[in-house]
Parts: structure tokens; C-alpha cells; sequence
């Protein structure tokens, strides 16, 4: 397999500090923040980054597989955690040091909490508004009240990361790398 | 609900439904009482230090809370760890031996004790009296020793030991009836006719929580299927979760996972048929299990297709629905049979049988690994066959053994036991009391089990095992059939069309307390009533404490000093001499003011 | 885990027992504690633990908000904070007070519209964790204050409260009169300490009247008429429950049976909930899962401790939750020298041994440090004198206790071979304790001290490698500041196995000026005199666990590599 060459598409409005490291085909849409020393790899395939996304420190996004690895918009990547999803929706958020296998594709408002493995060995989808908790990684369904206030608070934070962010970092500009 | 504003929308919950035009009328009813009766829960004065400590030690679990309250403050393990029995039937023999286990049990219920006051209530030991619920069963020793603490350690001003079984009574309103306690290590039956156990005619077997919790671990050891965690993260995916399955590791069930198997999974439901064969074919279960040399499987398919015979027709309904299921499934049957060739052939026997019958969903159950298995890939997953759920639970109503009788036999034998003339009020008034009968569908089953045991054999129904002599026809409970029809259990939740006027006015009249907290309730509606059991009083314990101190010098100093002469003072009903056959409440009118005290112990 | 020491406390073996349990029974442990969990009584010259002080609450507060509750109110809000805090039933986690959302847009994009700070009610409590909020069971607020009082109507009004006091009014008449009607034959003030109760009263009044009519006992009254009359043998009116259990389940919610119907079908075992989840209830409730309801946090207590003979006072708190301090601090910390153990690990062999206290030999170290059966092995004690005064410490392995048991127990417990522990036999000094060491700890102790003591600990830590005894190891190792580094050593038998566990015996000696002295200035004056013969001895158990013993076939290789 010939290895993906590094392209990177980054929206004039998105924040991705310099210290990040990147590999192969990568697309990160407007309002996206992706703090330093977060690693996002395109090994097999393209990875596509939505909107409004906020993608913490030690954040590992890997794509192993040759589809297109679609992460949607607001989503939210605590520190240390591991995504390799092939397809993410919107408004979900993975917690700290949680880990998500490549057998599992997010849809909307899941949230992964901290420190949960989420490694199945078959395919599978996680339903809207799954929640995966606990030491056990217990999963229930969110009745789904309150995400507005959630997406509002999540738009907010990455609001303020974008005008903090570059005060203190040096940024990355798209294709130039 | 919606006729009543009152600001927080809460729905009274599933306590009182809001389906049918009853409910409504009774959730109204709370809103009309709750003035009045919030001042009368207030009447107590403000620290209310009246109100005593009730405590309902449990082998297991332990339930403390304040007497005039409806429910306990607190419940918890004794052993929150590894969910063990603080106490088992045995003890050992060999003195240094049991010296150690003796401070072991001591040094846990000075744990437990002082965690009640200090951790669950958060109340000074000094000010406050004590009622402890005692089994009547609890070994003078342990008594002694919670006393001790009590006493020495806490200083609390007095102890009032209580029946559980006559509490239990009380919870419901009544102070005459058949009171079955299921705990953790025994089933026990006790008569009480007007407050007053019949402690002579206490009947008891180990057919209770700790044997289901056995006999549901042999289950699992032999048809659970687990499927360990991905060996690396990486990996994971290329292994199907079918070529992983294999036998459960003994590590793995752990005493809290079979506990938490047991009380979230299983459950109790009607009588299959051919278990009458089974109780024949399979007499010993229980903690053996595992050690037990068998022949082989061959016997175990005879077995298997005998039992498809007499089950007929019914089984085809069922069957594809345990095998359709889940593709694993099939596989823990070969496993079973294959690998643990040496044996447990009547085991195999109920597995194809309950198999087939069940309806019950596999779960899966996500598992800690073994230490030995942990490589940091999450926990691996127990798949719990649909028919032990449904069917570990028949291993107490397997009766049929001299000393180890199911648990409606215990009943029936009590009743025997029981003077002529009570049986009628005993049989028609049985109270279900305890942890094990918090499995749904144990007291119907239970009621069911009572009246299949007395109905005439009906030696037509099963025919005999061919190769075995058949069973004798021996009718043990003859003497009850005339009683058929009043038998009625009080806390009944699913009472049959009731067979006499008796009956009806029992079955299921009880309120709807669950059955493990019914004890403590009485507790604390004795405690609250200003009544309760036998009262010792610190002054008295320290005058004795004195006295004696002489001899547990002696005694410290001796190197087996486990044997702690328990102090007179410690009522026991067991030293009360009895006379044969007379229950103790049969007491002409002269001699009932001043009744034995012993005699009225639980009281 | 590396090797501990732990303190004896003499509470669990009867007073005239002194000597602590021999440590490989498995009741011992609780007799042996951490020093910092400890307290000592000045009254009774004698350490204390927590298994042995009395109790007594100083204040009760929330651990969540901190709000200090007044003992009056403690009791009816059943020790439950009473204010917002609440915990989540799936996870317990505390859960927040949380308003309705708006009107939602449809995608969930409510950027436009900004939120009123306030929010609107409903609200609700929300999990942030597992997402579990209280809607979901039918619990919303139209105010986020007070949500617990708001909530303790529904408590109070609760089906068990309910019947509860139905059944107490059912029997409070009987009692009262039973106990009237019997009181003529019933002592009403027992007279010994084994009280009639008044239930077994009232049994034997309604026995009394009964008797003549029934006489069911006797067999030449009894008759098939006589049968009847079993119907009600209680004189006591039936109890009618509020809510009948048979009925309870033909309403709605399923019962009994529809649990059973409910449990056949479930396809994951998180439907039901854990019996931790709903054993409180005394009600028969529902077993699922989804109908959980937000518990109440409950209050936290602020204790202070007495010594159980003297009562005085061991420690109490400040009064207020938010105080950490102590107006009463008696912990023997304090008073008995601090100790470590270490064993000196051949890779960082002086370094170990120098900063003991600091417990710096890190946990690689260790895992690769094994005892191994039939070697011997050196081991470090640090001492920390906590007094203002220099003391003599003296310390001894209390060996006979370790034999008798191996004597006297199962031939099980024979069979471990013991191992000999080799211990300075002379006291030694340990310096006392000044403000001054604190600073001094950093910076200039290194080179200072071992100039002045004459010392060479790297030297010596590094021949301490081979530890067959060519260097001295046992006896004092190092002395700086209030902290003696003194060296032991265990020979391990052949066939040992277990851990290498056994009680040491501390005294040590001080001067005693009464109260302890209070400020460093009472040094001073004190080392005037500091021969004056006023000193006092001190002694108590320690137990010292070095680890487990690898067995033999696995260490020859190793020795021999």
C-alpha cells in the first residue's frame, strides 16, 4: 500500500496549532480547534474534519481504513483520547482517555465517557444520543434533553479557544505544510 | 396526579401506578393524609433520641435505620468487598482454629457495628437504646459477641433482642403465623401463635442463598460461555467473537459477580412438569458439584431423550427460540459436553431439559478478566444461558433429602410439627420473609410447590425411571391434605383464585413491604410502639461483665480461649427447658403473669 | 508494594494482654495500623485507634455544597442533605439543576438565540456523566431551589410512610389495653433486667381471655365446632393494609408477575437494576432500571474522638465544614517516632537509604526486588523523632510469639520455616525534633551532616550490596537531623515461603517535663538539665511486612546468574 501523501486542507477559519502533527490526506473544516500536540493520522485513508470541532491535547484520530473517515460538526475530542471511527456524526463528545475502535461508527450526540474502551470485535453503530459510561462501558440512551443548552456551551467554548488559542500558539495554515 | 398542584411534577412513581381509576383515588389519599401524618412523623421531639437504633445483622447484609420510619437508613454488605457471609453453620472445630476465626468474625461486626453509627446514622451509640433482630438461629457466640461490642466498644445504654420472624409478623399487621425467614445460609420456619414463637416446632434447612449462589456458579461454570476481552487492541477485530468463546474461568466468578448474577438475572417461574423426575434423578447439587465423578455423557443423552419423551409437544414452541438466538449459543452445549466429559451428567440432564423449556433471553454481562488474563483491552463478557436464569433457582424446591428439605417441605414439616388445632390458622396465614424470596416469582412458585407436595401422589402423572426402583409410595403429608385448601401466603404478590373463604381472606393481604426489609420494619414499628424483644440494660451487662471478669482471665490467658462462656444475660431461647409437645404458650391462667421470661425471648 | 510498618494497638486483646497477635494470622492486621491514622491519649500513656475511641458527631455538614445542617433538622431530613444535592441513581454522580431547553430549531444550531442566564422551568436534575436526568422518571421542578424539600412531601406521603403509621395505629389500641387489662397480673416494672415486653404482654392478656372459651389445648373440649374458632385467635381486629400486595400487583405496574414476564425477555442484564440500587426500599418497587430515582447525598459528620477509658478528648474538629484544622489534635504522630522501612535495592543501593522517609526507591525498583528464600537480605529503619527532645530508642524483634505460634498452630502453618531477623541490640540516639530541620531538608543537610557525624553513607550503601555482612549492617547507618537511618538484616530460611512479617518491639526513652514542651524555646532550658533523672520509657509494637518470599526453585537460578 502506498503510503497516503500528506495534503492538508485547513479552513481560513479553523485553529490548528502549529505543534500538531498531521500525516496523509486531512481536511479540517471552518470554526475547528485543534489544540497542540493533538495527532490526527490519515494512514490508509482521508480524514474529514467538520465544523466547530474542538480537538484537545494528546487527542489521537487515526483512520486505518481506505473510506473516507467523515467526523461531523461540534464534536468534541477531551484530552488523551484515541477516535478511530470511520464515520463520526455531529455533536458528539468523546471523554478523556477514552478509546474508540474502528469498529464502531458514532452517529449524533453520543458521548463516550471517560476512560471507556469501546473496542468490539463486529461492526457496529452507535445509535443518536448513546451514552457509554462507567468502568464497565454500561451503555443507555440519553432522553436528549438539554443538548441545546450542551450545543450551545459547546459552541461557546470553541468560540473562546479560537480568539485564546492563537494568542499563545503559533498556527498552522493549510497546504502549506 | 394531574388533580393534585403541588410545584415538583413528580409522579408518585411505580409504587402507586396511575394506570386504573383505583390508583388514582389512592394517590389522591396520599395528598389528603400527608398533612395530618407529617405532623404526627414529627411528633418525635427534634433530636429524637427516643427513637432506637434498629439493626437487622444479616449473615450477609446488614439493614439499620431509626425505629418509627417506614424504611432503613441504610443497607449494606457486611463484607462490602468480596460479598461474603460474615458467619457460616460451621465452625471449626480445632481450637486455635476457631479462636482466629472467632476474632476475624469479631473484629468484622466491631466494623460493622461502629460503621452503623458512625458511617450509616450518624449517631452518638450512647444515647441511643437498640433493638437488634435476631434469628433465632443466630449461635449464642455471635450473639455474645455483638453484645460485647455493643456494650464495650459503642457503650450504648441497651440492647432489645426481637424475633425476626415475630418482627416480621408484626410488619404485616398480625402477631399469629407461619413465618418462613430465607436468608443467605438457611431457610427457616417459625410458628408464632399470639406473639409467641414456637421456637420447639422451628424447622430449618440449608436450602437458601448461599446454596443458590453455589449452585448458580456450578451452572455457569459448566454452560456460560466467556468470551475474554481482545488479546491487543489492534487485533481485535480479525478474531470473531464465536472462535473466542470459551468455558467460563473459575476466577472470574467472583462472590460479588454471582451475587449480582443472582439478583439481577434470575428469577423464579412456574413448575416444569417433569422436575418430578428431576428431583428423583438428581439428589445431590449444591457445593459438590464441581467435584462430583459422574459417568460420562453417554448417560447424560439417554437421559436427555428420555426427558424429550415426556416432555413432548411443548418443547418445539421454545426450542428455536434457544437456538435462532445468538450463534453462540449452541456453542457452550458441546463445550459442556466435551470437555467436562467426567461428569455432572444430571446437571446435563436439567441443562437439556430447562433448555428447552425456557424462554428466557441469554444475557451477556461484562466481566473483569482473571488478574492472570489482564492486558489492559477492557473486561471480557459472561453470557448467562436464558434457563439459569429462570431455572438456577429450583435447586430450593428440590426436595426429597432428610436434611436438606426444599423449602416447601421445611414449611410442611413445620406444620406438622404445629398442635392440631393451630394448623388451620398456621397454613392459612404463611409469611415469606427474607432476601431469597426477593426473587421474582419465588412466592407463587412457593405456593404452588406447598400444594403439588400435599395434593395426593399422583403416581400416574410420572412414569418410573426405567432402571430404578420406583419411588415408595410414602405420604408424608397426608396428615395436611384436609388443609389443602387454606393454605394462603400473606405476602403473596400473585395470589391464586383462593380455595376457601380462609384462604381469601389471607392470600396476598399482606402490605406490600418487600420481603427481605419485613423484618427490619417490625423492628422498627416495634421500636416505635415502645415494645420490642427482651431488654438488657448496659448496667446489667457491666455487673455481669464483672463477675465473669474472673473467669475470662482465665480464659485470655489459656490459649484456646474461643470458648467465651456466653453470658447468662444474653437471653436464649435455647436454654429454655422445654417440655415435649407442649408449646410454651399453653400456660393456664395463673402462671401467665410471670411467664419464663426465656420463654417469651423473641417476643 | 514495597515494605510497611505498622503500629500496634493493644485495644483487640483484652486488657491484661499486652503482646500483639503474631503476625501471620490473618486477624492480626486488625490490630495493626498506619501511625497517621493513630491518636494518643497523654492520660493513659497509650496510643489509640480508630476501632477503639468513642464517637461523637461535633456537626453534621453536606460533602457537596458544605452547608453545615443543625443537628435539629438532621434527624427529619434523615441525613440527607435537604438542599440541592442529589446523586445519580445509575452512576452516582452528583447530578445538576439543569432548565428546559429552548425550543429547539431542528438542528440543534441554537447559536442565534442566546440563552437566558436564568433558564425556564421546568427544570430538571441532569446527569453530566451518564446523561441520566430526572424527566426521565417524572421529576421536574418549577423552581431550582429547595429541590429536596420539595421532594420530601413526596417522602413523607411515601406508600411505606403511609402504612407504617397505619399499622402502628393498629396496634397502639391493643397494646394499651391489653397491657391495662394485664397489668393486675403483670409486675409493671420488672424487676431484674429481662423486661416484659408489652407485645408478649398483650400476647399473654389475649391468652388469658381466650383460655376459658377455646381451651384448645385441652383435648376433651376439643370438638369440630371448636374448629371455627381458629379464625381469629389474635383478639386483634384484621389488619386491612392501605396497599395489599396482591392487589398492589393487579394495578398496573406488574407485580410480581410482570416482573417475571419483564425479567424472561430483558436482553441486557442493565435493565434491572442492582440490588445496591434498590435495596433501601422497604415498598415493593419496581426492579427496572429506568424508574430509579435521584438519591439524596447523604450528610458527612464532623467527629471528635475520645479515649475510651479517660474520655478525654483525642481530637476535634473546628466547627466549621469548611475548616480542615483541629482544636484538639492528640495524634500520635506526635508522639511516636516516625518509622520506614526500606529495602535497599542493589541498583540505587545508597540513595535508598539516605531518603527512607521520603520513600524514594521507586516502584520498578521494588517489583524487580524480591526476597528470594535461603539468602539474607539488609533492611533500613528510618526513625523520625517527632519530639522536641532528643530520645534513646531501643528495639527488639519479639520472637518468642512468632515460634509459639509456628509451635502451637496447624501443622500447615509449621511447615513455614522462619526466618531471623538481626536488629541493633544497643540503643541508639535519635535527635530531636527542631522547626529548623524543616528548612534545613532541601539544600545544605546533605554535605553538613555527614561531615559532622563522621558518616559514610555512600560507602557504605554501596557495599551493602553484596550484604553479607563484610560492612556493618546492622546497627546505625546514618544520623542526620531528628531522622536515625539504623540498617537490620533477615536471613530467610531455605523453605521459607509467605512474607517476610514479624512484630518489633520499640522503647524508647525520653525526658519527660510533663506537657510536652510546647514551643521550640522549651528546648532550651531543657538541655540545661539534660541529665536530670526525670525519663520516661515508652513502648510499643510495631509490625514490619518486607514483602513476600519468592520460593526456592526460582531463586537458585537467580543466584546462581
Amino acid at each position: 500500500m502506498a503510503p497516503i501523501r500528506d495534503k492538508f486542507t485547513i479552513h481560513s477559519k479553523a485553529v490548528v496549532c502549529q505543534d500538531v502533527e498531521l500525516k496523509g490526506d486531512i481536511t479540517i473544516g471552518p470554526n475547528t480547534v485543534v489544540h497542540p500536540k493533538a495527532t490526527i493520522f490519515a494512514i490508509a485513508g482521508p480524514i474529514v474534519i467538520g465544523a466547530g470541532c474542538i480537538i484537545e491535547e494528546a487527542a489521537i484520530i487515526v483512520n486505518r481504513r481506505k473510506e473516507v473517515m467523515r467526523i461531523g460538526d461540534s464534536n468534541l475530542f477531551e484530552i488523551g483520547c484515541r477516535v478511530e471511527s470511520p464515520s463520526i456524526g455531529n455533536f458528539n463528545t468523546i471523554s478523556t482517555r477514552a478509546r474508540v475502535h474502528h469498529t464502531v461508527r458514532i452517529s449524533n450526540y453520543c458521548v463516550i465517557g471517560a476512560a471507556c474502551l469501546v473496542v468490539p470485535t463486529e461492526d457496529e453503530s452507535l445509535e443518536d444520543y448513546t451514552t457509554i459510561y462507567g468502568p464497565a462501558a454500561d451503555r443507555r440512551v440519553w432522553s436528549g434533553r438539554g443538548r441545546v443548552q450542551e450545543a450551545d456551551l459547546r459552541h461557546k467554548h470553541a468560540e473562546y479557544l479560537r480568539e485564546m488559542l492563537p494568542k499563545f500558539n503559533r498556527l498552522r495554515r493549510g497546504d502549506g505544510a | 396526579m394531574s388533580a393534585v398542584p403541588v410545584t415538583p411534577r413528580a409522579k408518585t412513581g411505580s409504587v402507586t401506578p396511575a394506570a386504573t381509576p383505583s390508583t388514582a383515588r389512592v394517590a389522591g389519599s396520599h395528598i389528603l393524609q400527608a398533612s395530618p401524618h407529617y405532623t404526627t412523623t414529627r411528633r418525635h421531639s427534634l433530636y429524637g433520641t427516643e427513637d432506637r437504633v434498629v439493626i437487622d445483622p444479616g449473615s450477609l447484609i446488614w439493614k439499620v435505620g431509626f425505629s418509627g420510619e417506614g424504611k432503613a437508613r441504610d443497607v449494606f454488605y457486611a463484607e462490602p468487598h468480596n460479598v461474603q457471609s460474615l458467619w457460616s453453620c460451621s465452625r471449626a472445630t480445632e481450637p486455635t482454629e476457631r479462636a482466629e476465626q472467632d476474632r476475624l468474625l469479631e473484629i468484622n461486626l466491631e466494623r460493622c457495628m461502629r460503621a452503623v453509627f458512625h458511617h450509616s446514622l450518624l449517631t452518638d451509640p450512647k444515647s441511643r437504646k437498640v433493638i437488634l433482630v435476631e434469628h433465632p438461629l443466630l449461635p449464642i457466640y455471635i450473639k455474645d459477641m455483638i453484645a460485647r461490642i455493643l456494650f464495650n466498644n459503642l457503650q450504648v445504654p441497651s440492647i432489645s433482642f426481637a424475633s425476626s420472624h415475630l418482627l416480621s409478623l408484626l410488619s404485616v399487621g398480625r402477631i399469629t403465623g407461619l413465618v418462613l425467614d430465607s436468608g443467605h445460609l438457611e431457610s427457616t420456619v417459625l410458628p408464632i401463635f399470639a406473639a409467641r414463637p414456637l421456637f420447639p416446632q422451628l424447622r430449618t434447612t440449608p436450602l437458601a442463598g448461599s446454596r443458590l449462589t453455589s449452585h448458580l456458579r456450578a451452572l455457569l461454570l459448566l454452560f456460560g460461555t466467556y468470551l475474554p476481552p481482545p488479546t491487543s487492541l489492534s487485533a481485535a477485530v480479525n478474531v470473531p467473537a464465536a472462535n473466542r468463546s470459551m468455558r467460563v474461568p473459575q476466577e472470574i466468578l467472583t462472590d460479588a459477580l454471582v451475587e449480582e448474577i443472582k439478583t439481577r438475572c434470575c428469577f423464579v417461574s412456574g413448575v416444569l412438569e417433569t422436575t418430578n423426575d428431576m428431583r428423583v434423578s438428581s439428589p445431590e447439587t449444591g457445593d459438590e458439584l464441581v467435584e462430583l465423578d459422574v459417568p460420562p455423557s453417554d448417560s447424560a443423552m439417554s437421559e436427555s431423550s428420555f426427558s424429550r419423551e415426556s416432555v413432548g409437544l411443548e418443547s418445539t414452541a421454545s426450542s428455536h427460540i434457544a437456538s435462532s438466538d445468538y450463534s453462540i449459543i449452541s456453542h457452550p452445549q458441546p463445550i459442556g459436553v466435551s470437555e467436562s466429559s467426567r461428569g455432572q451428567s444430571h446437571l446435563q440432564v436439567l441443562a437439556n431439559m430447562y433448555m428447552r423449556h425456557s424462554t428466557a433471553t441469554d444475557l451477556q454481562i461484562r466481566v473483569v478478566p482473571p488478574a492472570s488474563q489482564q492486558t489492559g483491552t477492557g473486561r471480557g463478557t459472561l453470557i448467562i444461558p436464558g434457563w439459569i436464569r429462570e431455572r438456577a433457582a429450583e435447586v430450593l424446591f428440590e426436595g426429597g433429602d432428610v436434611d436438606e428439605s426444599s423449602v416447601a417441605e421445611v414449611i410442611l414439616d413445620t406444620l406438622l410439627k404445629v398442635p392440631v388445632d393451630l394448623r388451620k390458622t398456621m397454613a392459612s396465614s404463611i409469611l415469606v420473609v427474607g432476601g431469597t424470596p426477593m426473587l421474582p416469582g419465588f412466592i407463587p412458585r412457593l405456593h404452588r410447590e406447598l400444594i403439588r407436595a400435599i395434593e395426593p401422589p399422583a403416581s400416574s402423572r410420572q412414569p418410573p425411571r426405567p432402571g430404578r426402583p420406583a419411588p415408595p409410595q410414602y405420604d408424608r403429608y397426608a396428615p395436611l391434605r384436609p388443609l389443602l385448601s387454606y393454605f394462603a401466603i400473606l405476602n403473596n404478590p400473585a395470589p391464586q383464585p383462593p380455595a376457601s373463604a380462609r384462604a381469601a381472606g389471607n392470600a396476598g393481604k399482606a402490605p406490600a413491604f418487600s420481603p427481605a426489609t419485613m423484618a427490619w420494619v417490625g423492628g422498627s414499628l416495634a421500636g416505635s410502639l415502645k415494645t420490642g424483644g427482651v431488654e438488657v440494660a448496659r448496667e446489667k451487662w457491666d455487673e455481669a461483665d464483672l463477675t465473669q471478669n474472673d473467669d475470662d482471665d482465665d480464659m485470655v490467658m489459656s490459649v484456646p480461649n474461643s470458648e467465651h462462656a456466653p453470658r447468662s444475660i444474653i437471653p436464649d431461647w435455647t436454654r429454655v427447658p422445654i417440655s415435649a409437645g407442649a408449646p410454651p404458650a399453653v400456660l393456664p391462667k395463673g402462671l401467665t403473669p410471670a411467664p419464663s421470661p426465656r420463654a417469651t425471648v423473641g417476643a | 508494594m514495597g515494605p510497611s510498618i505498622q503500629y500496634y494497638c493493644p485495644c483487640l486483646s483484652g486488657f491484661p494482654v499486652q503482646t500483639p497477635p503474631p503476625p501471620h494470622v490473618a486477624s492480626s492486621s486488625a490490630s495493626f495500623h498506619p501511625l497517621h491514622s493513630l491518636f494518643f491519649c497523654e492520660e493513659c500513656d497509650a496510643v489509640r485507634c480508630n476501632r477503639c475511641v468513642s464517637i461523637e458527631v461535633s456537626g453534621y455538614y453536606c460533602p457537596n455544597c458544605l452547608f453545615e445542617v443543625p443537628s435539629a433538622s438532621v434527624r427529619a431530613e434523615k441525613n440527607r442533605c435537604a438542599r440541592n444535592c442529589f446523586s445519580c441513581p445509575i452512576c452516582r454522580t452528583t447530578l445538576s439543576v439543569v432548565a428546559s431547553d429552548p425550543p429547539d430549531e431542528g438542528d440543534g444550531r441554537s447559536s442565534s438565540v442566546p440563552l437566558s442566564t436564568v433558564g425556564e422551568p421546568p427544570f430538571f436534575l441532569y446527569c453530566n456523566h451518564c446523561r441520566w436526568d430526572s424527566a426521565e422518571v417524572g421529576i421536574t421542578f418549577e423552581k431550582p431551589t429547595g429541590l429536596a424539600a420539595q421532594l420530601q412531601k413526596f417522602e413523607d406521603s411515601a406508600a411505606e410512610s403511609l402504612e407504617f403509621e397505619r399499622l402502628k395505629e393498629h396496634f397502639e389500641p391493643f397494646l394499651r389495653t391489653s397491657s391495662l387489662s394485664s397489668s393486675s397480673h403483670l409486675p409493671s416494672v420488672a424487676s431484674h433486667h429481662m423486661h416484659t415486653s408489652s407485645i408478649t404482654a398483650a400476647a399473654s392478656a389475649a391468652l388469658a381471655r381466650d383460655i376459658p372459651g377455646v381451651g384448645k389445648y385441652n383435648p376433651h373440649t376439643r370438638s369440630r365446632a371448636g374448629r371455627d374458632r381458629t379464625v381469629n385467635r389474635d383478639e386483634m381486629p384484621e389488619y386491612k393494609s392501605r396497599v395489599e400486595v396482591g392487589l398492589f400487583s393487579q394495578l398496573g405496574s406488574g407485580g410480581d408477575e410482570g416482573d417475571v414476564e419483564f425479567l424472561t425477555h430483558i436482553e441486557t442484564a442493565g435493565e434491572v437494576a442492582k440490588l445496591e440500587q434498590r435495596w433501601g426500599n422497604s415498598w415493593t418497587t419496581s426492579l427496572k432500571t429506568s424508574d430509579l430515582r435521584p438519591l439524596r447525598i447523604p450528610l458527612h459528620s464532623k467527629v471528635s474522638k475520645r479515649c475510651p477509658t479517660c474520655r478525654h478528648i483525642l481530637i476535634k474538629p473546628e466547627q466549621k465544614a469548611q475548616s480542615v484544622r483541629y482544636k484538639i489534635k492528640l495524634v500520635a504522630a506526635n508522639y511516636l517516632p516516625a518509622m520506614t522501612v526500606a529495602l535497599p535495592s542493589p541498583q540505587s543501593g545508597p540513595d535508598a537509604s539516605r531518603r527512607v522517609p521520603a520513600k524514594v526507591p521507586a516502584a520498578g525498583d521494588e517489583k524487580n526486588f524480591t526476597l528470594m528464600a535461603g539468602k539474607s537480605y539488609p533492611f533500613h529503619l528510618a526513625l523520625t523523632n517527632p519530639l522536641y527532645d532528643p530520645i534513646q530508642v531501643r528495639l527488639s524483634v519479639q520472637r518468642m510469639h512468632v515460634t509459639a505460634s509456628t509451635d502451637s498452630t496447624a501443622p500447615e502453618k509449621a511447615r513455614r520455616t522462619p526466618f531471623a531477623v538481626s536488629l541493633p541490640t544497643s540503643s541508639f540516639p535519635v535527635a530531636a525534633f527542631a522547626e529548623a530541620w524543616e528548612y534545613d531538608d532541601d539544600e545544605d543537610m546533605f554535605g553538613v551532616e555527614d561531615d559532622e557525624l563522621g558518616l559514610e553513607p555512600i560507602g557504605r550503601g554501596s557495599k551493602d550490596r553484596d550484604g553479607r555482612g563484610k560492612v556493618k549492617t546492622v546497627g546505625v547507618l546514618e544520623r542526620r537531623a531528628n531522622v536515625t537511618v539504623v540498617g537490620g538484616e533477615v536471613v530467610i530460611g531455605k523453605e521459607a515461603r509467605g512474607h517476610v512479617k514479624f512484630n518489633m518491639l520499640v522503647s524508647y526513652t525520653y525526658r519527660s517535663d510533663d506537657p510536652l514542651p510546647s514551643e521550640d524555646g522549651a528546648g532550651t532550658p531543657s538541655r540545661v538539665n539534660a541529665k536530670a533523672p526525670e525519663v520516661k520509657t515508652f513502648t510499643f509494637y510495631t509490625v514490619i511486612d518486607l514483602g513476600p518470599i519468592t520460593p526456592r526453585e526460582e531463586s537458585k537460578v537467580e543466584a546462581d546468574v
